[in-house]
């Protein structure tokens, strides 16, 4: 099992771990050049893994004497039982104050936790390398036109199969949904159509039986089928003489010819079958429906591979040219993992920042906690330190403490990390691709462990740095008097960083939660409270006939409208607010494009009249569709697609186009637009609207469809049973799939910014709690610091509301620099958030405005009991004191 | 400290491969020549970390030598032991051997 990687040399982390710890020079690279040499002698004879996993140990090795040898040098002649035992007494310290240790603990738990959870979804996703044999070359080819790309058809991918040079191997699928029959019903499944090259290209083995092979794909080839492992488990109870039997998928008898591993990564994850993809030369040039992935021949570039894709794409446009006239058109490639994510990084990243900032708060407010706690023990430090415990021994004695707490804040925060990790797997699996693949793995452990110690040493070393210096208090007394300014200096510092931090991450969550807002009230064009959609598949086999469809679709929705409670009901293939029937290009009569320009391109429903009634968009000119009298070539426009490119709704009328990517009338008919409906989303509400086409679904019968019921009632979700039973009644093949009300629709349509939105909300919530509690434990202290010269003040006639003032401001100083720093730092990186964001500038004043008086206030009140405290001060009792 | 310590057994079994070595003295083969003959796992921690400690207490010296494909473009160090080393290990196994005199009979080696 050497599929893993091939590059050849150590593991890369381990590697770069063991140069980290190293100092520059000679033994370093002795010894990282003779451990390298002995793991590729391992390689040779006992396999990558093997020598993989040696390489590990070893540097793990190197590693743990490292730290034991900081460790020693650290606590100078201090044995590592000496570290134990004093350890343990700086526990039974903090056990003595509960209340201190546990905020320290928890704030730190959330920091880490945090930050690791969020960190091992970025390692998972984003920095680790995909699953697959020479993920670094393996590539995604796809169509592309100056805006935008998309998918390969079967004519551009027999084409690069026959006269590409550049890949060692290309594989295509077409990502499709699959009936699956048993005796006791129909059900949706995934399935994916590859080609014979698709396993290999991903190094994917069957565990049992054999792979797809050229054969399966060609036409008139028996059906057969590899069943992915859990399906294999689940339904077929692991049977291990599963190959040779037959499954009915889409009416067909198809016979198990394999079984699949479990998955390794993103594309084959959700599948539940690979079946073979027909490789059936094309009549013309589209659809555009398979995806395909190369993989780079070794020393080949991606740049000449680029242009050969060009070449041979150019070599092709005048086979097709009568069905496909974009010119601008030519074949493209992406790197895979880039492609498979997306735009999901930025997200990510943001996320990242955030936990970070939130982690820094954490530390900030834990290090203040402890800061106040070591001038608290100022008076017994410095006369232990004048006893004789050397600066050095100070030391430890104060980093034992933030040891322990570190190391019991880490330990939770590794628990936190853990639970969070698996809600973001379980939440997140339809958001973030590869989300599956993050788990707390080696890197994201050494990760936290960095973490710690980070927070060890600002812990520790900030506190202890500043209690120093004995002498002024014991020449204060412990009193107030000889407290050092500088490390007021460091509290108020620290404050003000919350602060700062804070800003950022509320204006980020009142961006991101107004965003969702305005998407939330943002028209979606239909009735969303009344309406209720169900997806139904009629299977191949007995409706080839479109009469025969026509009539099982009639009959149902005769049915479903019999019901009480229903108002209207309709057909549509596709469903707002994001699911359109399909998307198509088209060319208007009266509206003439450069030759060579990129045709428009809209989303395509195919709808009966019905449809329109049941989701509430009204007629605003024309007609709607009449099977009986229209010609055959008739459509409906949206008011936005009339208004693009006409003057009005009433104009669109009669004007004549042709679509598919058919440019010559000759061959191709026009067709016309009777009537102009009120606009709805396809496209997802925070898109722009481009305008939408329909077609008539009493004309063009649909295999898949959706059912659009209307019903006065607000509870449109009870009608899904009873019309569960008609379906059942009409045809027990036909599996009812994705039944959602409109709200559900539109929810469903938001998740992603309902996500983002409270997760940085969250973090906001959290980091603005953290900074109220730190501005008023510095000011509660800073009254207790200066109860002698507040009772001084106050017994010279000061007025208390005077006095009251006087210390509110001290402590508003710091808020406000805080928050000026903050707000300049939000205006700074809120641009980030700016894809993200539906109808609401990243600099818009409303929100900044907001965050900056609403923390400005809450700080307000937070300081102003102790305030109130110092005001009521008894002058006479806080002067009489020791 | 009082008194001068002994080589420790882990440091005599590195001198006595470096010595075996000859001109060959390198990180891996070391470690090989350790694995092989004494019959036992080296971490490559502890190798490193003891010949270091051998070259600090002068023991041991190295020269450097250029990079090799095999070594990934990094330089190595060819080490070889010094004639205080050579003494150490000379009055390491003088010690023994005094102290293993006459116990022939009673610590007879297990035979098969």
């Amino acid at each position: 099992m050497e599929n893993a990687k091939k590059r050849g040399g150590p593991p890369r982390f381990f590697e770069f771990l063991l140069r980290w710890i190293l100092p520059d020079g000679i033994v370093r690279e002795d010894i990282v050049g003779s451990l390298a040499e002995e793991h590729n002698g391992r390689v040779a004879w006992d396999g990558q893994r093997r020598a993989d996993s040696w390489y590990r140990r070893q540097v793990l090795g190197i590693v743990a004497r490292w730290l034991r040898k900081g460790f020693a040098r650290a606590i100078g002649a201090w044995s590592i039982g000496d570290l134990v035992k004093e350890l343990a007494r700086a526990a039974r310290r903090l056990v003595r104050v509960p209340a201190f240790s546990a905020a320290v603990v928890t704030t730190l738990a959330l920091g880490i936790g945090g930050t690791t959870a969020v960190f091992a979804i970025v390692y998972g996703v984003l920095i680790r390398p995909l699953p697959y044999p020479d993920a670094e070359r393996l590539t995604w080819i796809r169509n592309g036109a100056p805006d935008r790309t998309w998918s390969f058809s079967m004519a551009d991918y027999l084409a690069l199969e026959e006269q590409q040079s550049s890949f060692t191997r290309v594989g295509a699928y077409d990502p499709n949904g699959i009936t699956l029959s048993t005796p006791e019903g129909s059900e949706r499944m995934q399935a994916h159509m590859v080609t014979a090259g698709f396993m290999p290209l991903l190094g994917i083995r069957p565990v049992l039986g054999r792979s797809i092979t050229e054969e399966d794909t060609r036409p008139g080839a028996d059906p057969v089928v590899l069943v992915s492992h859990r399906v294999w488990r689940s339904r077929f109870g692991g049977d291990p003489g599963i190959v040779g039997r037959t499954v009915t998928l889409d009416q067909e008898i198809t016979t198990v010819v394999g079984v699949l591993p479990p998955p390794a990564g993103p594309i084959e994850r959700d599948q539940d079958f690979l079946l073979p993809l027909t490789l059936e030369p094309p009549p013309r040039k589209g659809p555009f429906f398979l995806y395909v992935v190369g993989l780079l021949e070794e020393g080949s570039t991606r740049t000449a591979a680029a242009q050969e894709l060009e070449a041979i794409s150019d070599r092709i446009f005048p086979l097709w040219q009568d069905s496909f006239p974009d010119a601008e058109v030519r074949w493209v490639m992406f790197d895979l993992k880039k492609a498979l994510l997306g735009d999901v990084g930025g997200s990510l990243w943001v996320a990242l920042a955030a936990v970070g900032a939130l982690l820094l708060i954490a530390l900030a407010n834990a290090a203040n906690l402890l800061v106040a706690r070591a001038v608290e023990q100022k008076h017994e430090t410095a006369v232990r330190v004048a006893l004789g415990a050397g600066w050095g021994r100070m030391l430890v004695h104060r980093l034992s403490e933030s040891i322990v707490l570190a190391g019991l804040g880490g330990g939770a925060g590794l628990g936190l990390a853990y639970l969070g990790l698996a809600t973001a797997v379980r939440l997140g699996g339809a958001l973030i691709p590869r989300v599956a693949e993050a788990a707390l793995s080696g890197p994201v452990v050494l990760f936290l462990l960095a973490v710690a110690l980070v927070s060890v040493a600002i812990l520790g070393l900030v506190p202890a740095l500043h209690n120093r210096t004995p002498l002024p208090a014991l020449r204060g007394s412990g009193r107030g008097v000889g407290h050092g300014v500088k490390q007021r200096g460091l509290r108020q510092a620290l404050v003000v960083a919350q602060f700062s931090v804070t800003v950022p991450l509320l204006v980020g969550g009142a961006l991101l939660t107004s965003s969702l807002w305005s998407l939330r009230r943002a028209d979606p064009g239909f009735d969303a409270d009344r309406v209720l959609t169900l997806s139904l598949s009629l299977p191949h086999t007995g409706y080839e006939e479109a009469a025969i469809r026509l009539d099982f679709w009639q009959r149902v929705l005769a049915e479903v409208r019999a019901l009480p409670g229903v108002e209207a009901a309709g057909l549509g293939n596709g469903r707002p607010p994001d699911e359109p029937g399909f998307g198509n290009n088209f060319m208007l009569e009266d509206v003439p494009l450069p030759s060579g320009a990129s045709q428009f391109e809209v989303p395509w429903t195919i709808a009966d009249p019905a449809y329109f009634q049941a989701l509430g968009v009204d007629l605003l000119a024309g007609r709607l569709f009449d099977v009986d009298t229209d010609s055959s070539r008739v459509a409906l426009v949206d008011e936005t697609w009339a208004r693009r490119f006409f003057a009005n709704p009433q104009d669109a009328l009669g004007r004549r186009f042709i679509h598919g990517g058919c440019t010559d009338p000759t061959r191709c008919p026009w067709w016309t637009v009777i009537g102009v409906v009120s606009d709805v989303e396809y496209n997802g509400l925070a898109e722009d609207n481009q305008g939408a086409m329909y077609l008539d679904a009493e004309r063009f019968v649909q295999l898949g469809s959706f059912l659009v019921v209307r019903t006065p009632s607000a509870d449109a979700a009870a009608l899904a049973p009873r019309i569960r039973a008609i379906v059942r009644d009409a045809d027990p093949r036909v599996p009812v799939t994705d039944v959602a009300t409109g709200r559900e629709l539109l929810e469903e349509s938001l998740r992603t910014d309902r996500y983002l939105a409270g997760l940085v909300g969250l973090f906001g919530a959290v980091a603005f709690l953290l900074s109220l509690v730190s501005i008023y434990g510095v000011l509660a202290y800073f009254v207790e610091e200066h109860r002698r010269d507040i009772g001084i003040r106050l017994a010279l006639g000061g007025e208390p509301l005077r006095v009251a003032w006087m210390v509110m401001a001290s402590a508003m100083r710091l808020v406000l620099v805080g928050v000026g720093t903050g707000t300049v730092l939000a205006l700074g990186i809120s641009s980030l958030l700016d894809h993200l964001l539906f109808r609401i500038n990243p600099w818009d004043p409303v929100s900044f405005a907001a965050v900056v008086l609403g923390l400005s206030a809450a700080a307000l009140l937070s300081c102003g009991e102790p305030a109130f405290r110092a005001a009521r001060l008894d002058p006479a009792g806080a002067l009489k004191e020791k | 400290m009082g008194g001068r310590a002994f080589l420790g057994e882990f440091e005599q079994m590195v001198l006595l491969a470096v010595l075996r070595l000859g001109d060959e003295a390198f990180g891996p083969g070391i470690a090989g020549e350790l694995e092989e003959r004494a019959g036992r796992q080296v971490s490559r921690g502890a190798l490193y970390g003891t010949l270091d400690r051998l070259a600090r207490k002068g023991y041991l010296r190295w020269e450097i030598e250029a990079p090799t494909s095999e070594s990934r473009g990094n330089r190595r160090r060819r080490f070889s032991v010094t004639p205080e080393g050579i003494k150490e290990l000379v009055s390491a196994r003088d010690a023994l051997v005094n102290l293993w005199e006459g116990l022939d009979g009673v610590l007879r080696r297990p035979t098969g």
